[in-house]
């Protein structure tokens, strides 16, 4: 059995966006963008050197990516982790957790000054776990997931928790390196 | 007590996804920049057959316009895919509410899940109540709808001077 006691503080809160999936594709969208934009621009210079015009094409391909870039960057300052912390913690102040892993169940009992859950999940129910930097993400569904770090861990260890997941989950359980 | 017993269908899930803006935005801002990608893709294919453009940009004209409808579909198509798969997961699901002066509480059962939250009326973000639909928007992002005739006690007119007492302007009728 594998316990752990998480505090939603701003580290743990900055890590679940991080490595939520939207932040992740809006990252790369971004990159992509930027890249897109600065091969584009030479292509416009060489163009406008050899056939000493800009054609209206290339300016709109132009704007596109850097629509794209600034969109995406956009995006990611409206999801900034301290923005949205404020937020969370305006509605659910001092959010504490407990999640306990372990045989055929995933309890999860969470508690604030506004608020109490308790839920108890069939192990099967569980769609997929990533483990990145040091964080546990398990995804009980679309739109229900637990997050907590492996120092969060008071009972068990972080060994018997990756075993726990490879067996249940077998390929659905992934480790990354860094949050991409 | 006002209690509500509901199970999710593709109604509930649509009323839920069209209260919550970004969607709305995000679609805005996808349809201006398809409708230039077009733009750019026609110009593209114009100055490519008279001999002008270069075949790379009528290339990247056309993955960028079908990146950006399957993008688009996948938005729109969004509440009917998040219906399937939990049609798919959970066919037993059934959720009960129950809203007094102070707290409203949520239980979720269905095969392999038990949940039951209670919170407060300070954690609802927004509240909409449309055409017999109500949904509520949690600050955590998740929401809640149901129609005004899953109530087992209560009546819709009770709800709805609960939320107006408690939300004020975070209520709204429409």
């Amino acid at each position: 059995m594998v316990k752990a006691n998480v505090k939603y503080d701003i580290k743990v809160h900055s890590a679940a966006v991080k490595s939520s999936l939207q932040y992740r594709f809006y990252r790369v969208l971004a990159v992509l963008g930027a890249v897109e934009f600065i091969l584009v621009s030479f292509a416009a210079v060489i163009s406008a050197y050899s056939k000493h015009r800009l054609t209206a094409d290339l300016i709109l391909y132009l704007s596109i990516f850097f629509g794209i870039f600034i969109g995406s960057v956009l995006k990611l300052l409206f999801m900034n982790p301290v923005r949205s912390f404020r937020k969370l913690s305006a509605c659910y102040p001092d959010l504490k957790y407990e999640v306990v892993i372990g045989g055929e169940n995933i309890e999860y009992r969470a508690v604030s000054a506004n608020s109490k859950e308790n839920s108890v999940y069939s192990a099967s129910r569980l769609v997929s776990a990533r483990e990145t930097m040091g964080y546990f993400k398990l995804n009980i569904s679309q739109a229900e997931s637990i997050f907590f770090s492996d120092t969060d861990i008071t009972e068990g260890n972080a060994d018997e928790l990756r075993k726990y997941l490879s067996n249940t989950l077998g390929n659905r359980y992934t480790v990354k390196e860094g949050w991409i | 007590m006002i209690t509500v017993k509901a199970k999710p269908s593709r109604e509930s899930v649509n009323r839920l996804f069209s209260v919550t803006a970004p969607p709305k935005r995000t679609i805005a801002a996808f349809s201006v920049l398809l409708l230039i990608m077009l733009t750019a893709l026609v110009m593209s294919i114009v100055y490519y057959k008279k001999g002008r453009g270069d075949l790379i940009f009528v290339v990247c004209g056309t993955v960028l316009v079908c990146a950006a409808v399957i993008f688009m579909v996948r938005i729109l198509r969004y509440p009917a895919r998040r219906f399937r798969v939990l049609q798919k997961t959970a066919p037993d699901m059934v959720q009960s509410f129950a809203f007094s002066e102070e707290i409203c509480s949520v239980r979720t059962e269905c095969t392999g899940i038990n949940a039951h939250s209670e919170q407060s009326y300070g954690t609802v973000r927004r509240a909409v109540y449309k055409e017999g639909w109500f949904v509520l928007i949690f600050g955590s992002g998740n929401g809640i709808s149901f129609h005004e005739n899953s109530f087992t006690n209560g009546t819709p007119q009770q709800l709805s001077a609960i939320l107006r007492e408690k939300l004020g302007r975070k209520y709204r009728v429409k």
